[in-house]
């Protein structure tokens, strides 16, 4: 297809076909039925270094940036794979690399390339704050050296694979600062002893195999010294972490729309109906050429946010309509192959039906659609806010 | 569709054949270019008086013919379909449900039979300005004695060139957007103070903007209940939405119908263009969405000759799919047919323009979704 010749990163593309090669569906569907953790294939790409494409060379990374890693995602998905087990480990590190203090960075940062510790897990959402950030209420209480943590937090996704979690908490109530935003602080937890000692995690099954959870904090010891930046300051730091997210996410969703749409041209183009290929109709095939066409379009948006953010440029909006336009596309191009496919599309042994459960999730997660509406209607285009 | 009864059927074949025969899209473009600024033609308008259709809704003891507003829905379906102008909403249907519901005997038997007789046009003025708000009336009425003087504008007024007489809201008491403080008062319009100019429309109506300065009326000039207007101002707004939405349906099923005529005759690479799968099918969405909004008119009008207490939300819901559905069509019929489509010659342009214009009229989508989310309390 025409677009294979503007695509970046060719030789890290074909690796990652290669390796995904090695998962093809019925690994994902075992995993699926069972709602199990795809280790295998994390694993596989921890080995391979793709999920340490973001961290600079100096800690053992490769220092490719956003444009590669986004590369490495939509690989994984229009391979038919889901990144969404490990996704996180390319980049809430980079809280840690931004922020956080030289011997914190050596600390973990080594590790974390070589897959020895898993930081994926970023805890922000609460149950009655959800998008609204600064209403969280988890609060860390400073005891001597250590903060005690007390409250609760939701859809923490791969908290029960994660050895290490950044962790957002008040540490000045909201009614006591000036700015809402002020007053909160990062806290990295080490999961492997907060389990059991004032953390509890709680599964949360869903529509997809991913791995999210709620958590309770019933006075969790974290030591001062796993404090990031300064205290107070900590919505800056987890800010640009989700710049980062929502531009990866949005380039596994690229990689759904072509998996779709891969899928259904073949599909149309092989199955008979009537004595000729059902893609032969209009009612077939334009369908899959505005997918195809606003898969193109939304990749364009990502890439561009990609680069600003490799550029070191403002991108926060850039991010976000990317996310927009790539899940509503990958969500079109979802229905259209479970369309294109009639009953077959159901057949979990087909993918179809995982995959378009699977695809769905992002025009909610990491932020909602009209979340992005409102930014842009308010940061770009200078309205009121209207809540 | 739902059946009609025999009276309904009766007028849908009168109808029918007058609109074909006497009142064709073309009698539009001469309107258009005759350079008047009447906004419609009173002999065509004589014409449907003569047939009694201006006297569906009026009561027999006041000369008309009491066949109701699925009746009256009926026939605005018929003239939708060519897009005649006609004041047939504003005087015959908006003005008549003002004097019904809210005027006094002595107020009826002056105005309606001249209204069913069509000697006499009135109008509804609610709106100030582009926007359909009609609890923002500004438009002052300040007691002296025993009469009132009105001072403000009303635009764009329906029809308002040919009207002999105006149902005008004023505010009373209150400020612009109080519920409280609205009185409804009947404004000749050849009372001193009182001036109009026309406002050209794409649709080639003239709605006219109406400036009182100083108006002066008499005590007796009051409808219904001083400041207590503004329920009987959303009554005689909701009969006058739903033969809109009637309207409405009409001009969509024969823009449709035009554009299925023009499918089945346009060769392409050889071939009847209405034979593309990708055509036909929103041919068929089209259809699909014109009976829903059929089906929703048809509650409306149903809940009016009921009486019934969910009429504002049908009423209401009527004109969303209305608009939404002609919207569609009218895009679609530009769209359909290419190039001609975009041509003076072709009648597509005329549907598309008053689509636009009908769909703000009396409040539009937008407007009615606001308002349906309200009386469900959402």
């Amino acid at each position: 297809m025409s677009e294979e010749q503007d695509q970046n990163y060719p030789e890290i593309r074909e690796a990652v076909q290669r390796l995904c090669a090695d998962f093809p569906g019925p690994y994902w569907q075992k995993h699926d039925r069972d709602r199990s953790y795809p280790i295998e294939f994390v694993n596989a790409l921890t080995e391979a270094g793709f999920l340490s494409v973001l961290i600079p060379e100096e800690y053992g990374g490769s220092g490719l940036g956003l444009r590669a890693a986004s590369a490495i995602l939509e690989e994984i998905h229009r391979a038919g794979c889901n990144g969404g087990a490990c996704h996180a480990q390319m980049y809430t590190m980079g809280t840690l690399l931004r922020h956080g203090s030289k011997e914190q960075k050596e600390r973990y940062l080594p590790k974390i390339t070589t897959g020895e510790i898993r930081l994926q897990a970023f805890g922000v959402t609460e149950p009655t704050s959800g998008t609204d950030t600064s209403r969280i209420s988890t609060f860390a209480r400073r005891e001597g050296d250590n903060y005690i943590v007390k409250g609760q937090k939701i859809w923490i996704s791969r908290a029960e694979h994660s050895d290490l979690m950044v962790l957002l908490v008040r540490t000045t109530k909201r009614q006591d600062v000036k700015k809402p935003t002020d007053g909160m602080s990062v806290l990295l937890v080490d999961m492997n002893d907060a389990i059991g000692n004032g953390l509890t995690i709680q599964p949360i099954r869903t529509m997809l195999n991913h791995a999210t959870t709620e958590l309770f904090f019933d006075d969790l010891k974290v030591p001062v010294e796993n404090l990031i930046g300064t205290e107070g300051n900590g919505f800056r730091y987890i800010i640009d972490g989700m710049n980062a997210e929502r531009t990866l996410i949005a380039a596994e969703c690229i990689g759904d729309g072509r998996f779709f749409v891969d899928r259904a041209t073949k599909y149309a183009s092989e199955r008979s109906v009537f004595g000729q290929p059902i893609a032969k109709n209009q009612g077939i095939q334009f369908p899959i050429a505005r997918a195809y066409i606003q898969i193109s379009a939304a990749a364009e948006m990502v890439n561009k946010a990609a680069r600003l953010f490799d550029e070191d440029q403002k991108m926060g909006s850039e991010a976000n309509m990317a996310k927009m336009l790539a899940s509503e596309a990958s969500w079109f191009a979802a229905d259209m192959c479970l369309q294109t496919h009639g009953g077959f599309g159901f057949a979990e042994e087909y993918d179809i039906e995982r995959k378009f459960r699977e695809t769905r999730l992002y025009q909610v997660a990491p932020i909602s659609t009209n979340l992005i509406l409102s930014h842009v209607a308010t940061h770009v285009l200078g309205m009121p806010k209207s809540f | 569709m739902a059946a009609l009864n025999e009276e309904q059927n009766m007028l849908k074949d009168a109808a029918t054949s007058w609109v074909r025969g006497r009142a064709p899209v073309t009698e539009l473009r001469k309107l258009r270019d005759s350079g008047s600024t009447l906004g419609y033609d009173p002999a065509l308008y004589a014409e449907m008086a003569e047939m009694g259709w201006t006297g569906i809704i009026i009561p027999e003891e006041y000369d008309g013919v009491g066949f109701g507003y699925r009746g009256l829905g009926v026939i605005l379906e018929e003239l939708g379909k060519t897009l005649t102008a006609s004041p047939l909403i504003s005087s015959s249907l908006a003005s008549v449900c003002a004097l019904t519901l809210g005027g006094s005997s002595l107020q009826k038997e002056t105005w309606l039979p001249k209204i069913s007789d069509g000697s006499v046009i009135a109008t509804v003025a609610v709106d100030e300005s582009h926007r359909h708000a009609p609890l923002k009336t500004a438009l002052s009425a300040t007691p002296t004695g025993n009469s009132w003087t009105l001072n403000g504008i009303k635009m764009p007024v329906p029809e308002g060139m040919g009207a002999n007489f105006l149902i005008v809201s004023a505010r009373t008491s209150g400020k612009p957007g109080d519920r409280d403080g609205i009185t409804l008062f009947l404004v000749k319009a050849t009372t001193d103070g009182l001036t109009r100019t026309p406002m050209h429309q794409i649709d080639s109506r003239y709605p006219a903007k109406f400036i009182f300065d100083q108006v002066s009326v008499e005590g007796d000039a009051i409808l219904g209940d001083v400041d207590e207007g503004a329920d009987l101002l959303e009554q005689i707004l909701d009969r006058a939405c739903a033969g809109t939405a009637a309207e409405m349906l009409g001009t969509a099923s024969q823009a449709l119908e035009t554009t299925l005529e023009y499918l089945k005759i346009r060769e392409q690479f050889g071939q009847i263009i209405g034979s593309f799968q990708a055509l036909q099918h929103r041919a068929v969405a089209m259809f699909g969405e014109i009976e829903l909004t059929r089906t929703a008119v048809e509650a409306a009008l149903d809940a009016l000759d009921d009486n019934s207490d969910d009429i504002p939300q049908l009423v209401s819901l009527a004109k969303i799919m209305a608009c939404e559905t002609l919207k569609l069509v009218s895009n679609e019929m530009v769209q359909m047919h290419g190039g001609i489509g975009m041509t003076d010659e072709h009648d597509a342009g005329l549907y598309l323009k008053r689509a636009r214009v009908v769909a703000a009229s009396y409040g539009n989508a937008a407007y009615h979704r606001e308002r349906y989310a309200q009386i469900n309390g959402f």
